[in-house]
């Protein structure tokens, strides 16, 4: 081969090196600043939802035949629980008739949506749902399953969306002890668990006690489950404890999750959810 | 038409990363598959297709990822020019020899990553031993047993050029 073919080749290669290197540096510099879905980053989301959607549908039905033995067994039980539910619904109604509350707002509305895709890089945790904008989706909207809190919305393309995940090491939620109602902030270590910082020494939490959503902060509605203290250290000095919470979903094995079209925001208080 | 075969290879590695990359986990230690691809087709492509590809699926696995888009991209493209240049270095003959470039590869492609992703963070290092590294041994388990199955031929290569930039794919 002669030189000057051997050095148009070099040149190409070094060529292409050095203006991916450039690319990649200009990306991580200026789109994730701006906090909003670049266009080259919806043109990844819908290609990669796309290409995804079959292979999760085989995995799924792969999957079936247990899932409908298990879930016909849960059915069987919620069912016991739900005529539960309903004799201490109907008690409440009554008593809150009795001491002159009024009517609590109806329930949120929820979209299903199917779990196509995970991102499992180490520290960073988001998973590709098959919802879009055009089941209005909108960044920032809560995500739950039957378990708990799973994440919240944070890129929206017409048919997908990604999800920051509550495992994800940047996530921090307003929080709250589920048995005494005191109130933190819970965030991720980036270890596989997460802590409740701003608990006061003073204020007794049990290994076991749930950890759910304040409500506080407008984002995530009040109620939904966050994980579990699974240690408690409060011998360290300073005001507060050193919490050590276990998320409640069981983020390997999420198939399905609900997106909360969070009716508090758009219908009850717009005006506070345009301030944020 | 190679070009073409070497593009699918890639999207069906970024799409299996996504998709199935879970069932391989364990306890939230997972192999990066598009790694693995992007070296089993370095053993054929050239240097500029290799960057050039390493850059468009870390792109694809960085885009559903929250707030860093680039650090896939460009760890793999640099992982990508890297995995040709070395494999043209020397003849490959044994799995070892293969094995050994390719935990060169893996370790600059991780820790790019590893490093973009936790740069700032007070347990960075912290961070490295049970994370990273975990993810880097794994994705090299996987690798080895991946080529151990393959036949010989599918990655024994002769050096037929006088270096690193002489030129071994043209």
């Amino acid at each position: 081969m002669d030189s000057y073919k051997k050095h148009k080749f070099l040149l190409l290669d070094y060529s292409v090196l050095t203006g991916s290197i450039v690319l990649s540096l200009v990306l991580l510099f200026t789109a994730n600043n701006s906090g909003k879905t670049s266009g080259l980053q919806k043109v990844g989301i819908e290609v990669l939802g796309f290409a995804a959607s079959p292979v999760q549908d085989f995995k799924s039905l792969v999957r079936v035949r247990a899932k409908n033995r298990r879930l016909a067994k849960e059915n069987a039980e919620l069912e016991l629980d739900l005529s539960r539910y309903k004799e201490a619904f109907q008690e409440n109604v009554r008593l809150r008739k009795l001491v002159g509350f009024g009517e609590r707002q109806g329930g949120l509305s929820v979209v299903p949506a199917k779990v196509i895709g995970r991102n499992n890089m180490p520290g960073v945790k988001t998973i590709l749902l098959d919802v879009g904008s055009n089941k209005k989706i909108k960044s920032e909207l809560p995500v739950v399953s039957g378990e708990g809190l799973v994440g919240k919305v944070i890129h929206v393309t017409p048919n997908h969306s990604t999800v920051q995940l509550i495992i994800d090491r940047n996530f921090r939620a307003a929080a709250r002890i589920q048995r005494n109602r005191e109130t933190g902030i819970f965030e991720m270590t980036g270890k596989g668990f997460g802590v409740l910082s701003g608990v006061h020494h003073r204020v007794k939490i049990i290994p076991g006690d749930t950890v759910i959503t304040t409500g506080m902060e407008s984002l995530y509605p009040a109620g939904f489950v966050i994980g579990i203290v699974d240690k408690v250290d409060d011998s360290q000095p300073g005001l507060f404890q050193n919490i050590r919470v276990v998320p409640r979903v069981n983020f390997t094995r999420l198939e399905e999750a609900f997106v909360v079209l969070n009716d508090y925001r758009m219908n009850g208080d717009d005006s506070k959810a345009g301030k944020r | 038409m190679k070009q073409i075969l070497h593009i699918v290879i890639l999207i069906i590695a970024v799409v299996a990363q996504i998709t199935i990359v879970d069932v391989l986990s364990v306890k939230d230690i997972s192999p990066d598959l598009v790694l693995i691809a992007l070296c089993f087709v370095a053993l054929r492509g050239d240097r500029y297709e290799l960057t050039a590809l390493g850059f468009f699926a870390g792109l694809l696995l960085d885009s559903i990822g929250p707030g860093i888009l680039g650090a896939n991209a460009l760890a793999k493209s640099i992982a990508g020019f890297l995995a040709v240049t070395l494999f043209s270095v020397k003849s490959i003959h044994h799995l070892y020899e293969l094995l050994g470039v390719f935990v060169i590869i893996a370790l600059v492609n991780f820790f790019i990553l590893h490093f973009i992703i936790f740069v700032g963070h007070q347990s960075f290092w912290a961070l490295l031993i049970s994370k990273t590294l975990p993810s880097l041994v794994y994705t090299i388990v996987l690798f080895f047993i991946f080529f151990f199955f393959l036949p010989v031929t599918s990655w024994k290569r002769y050096r037929v050029g006088g270096g690193i930039d002489s030129g071994l794919n043209y």
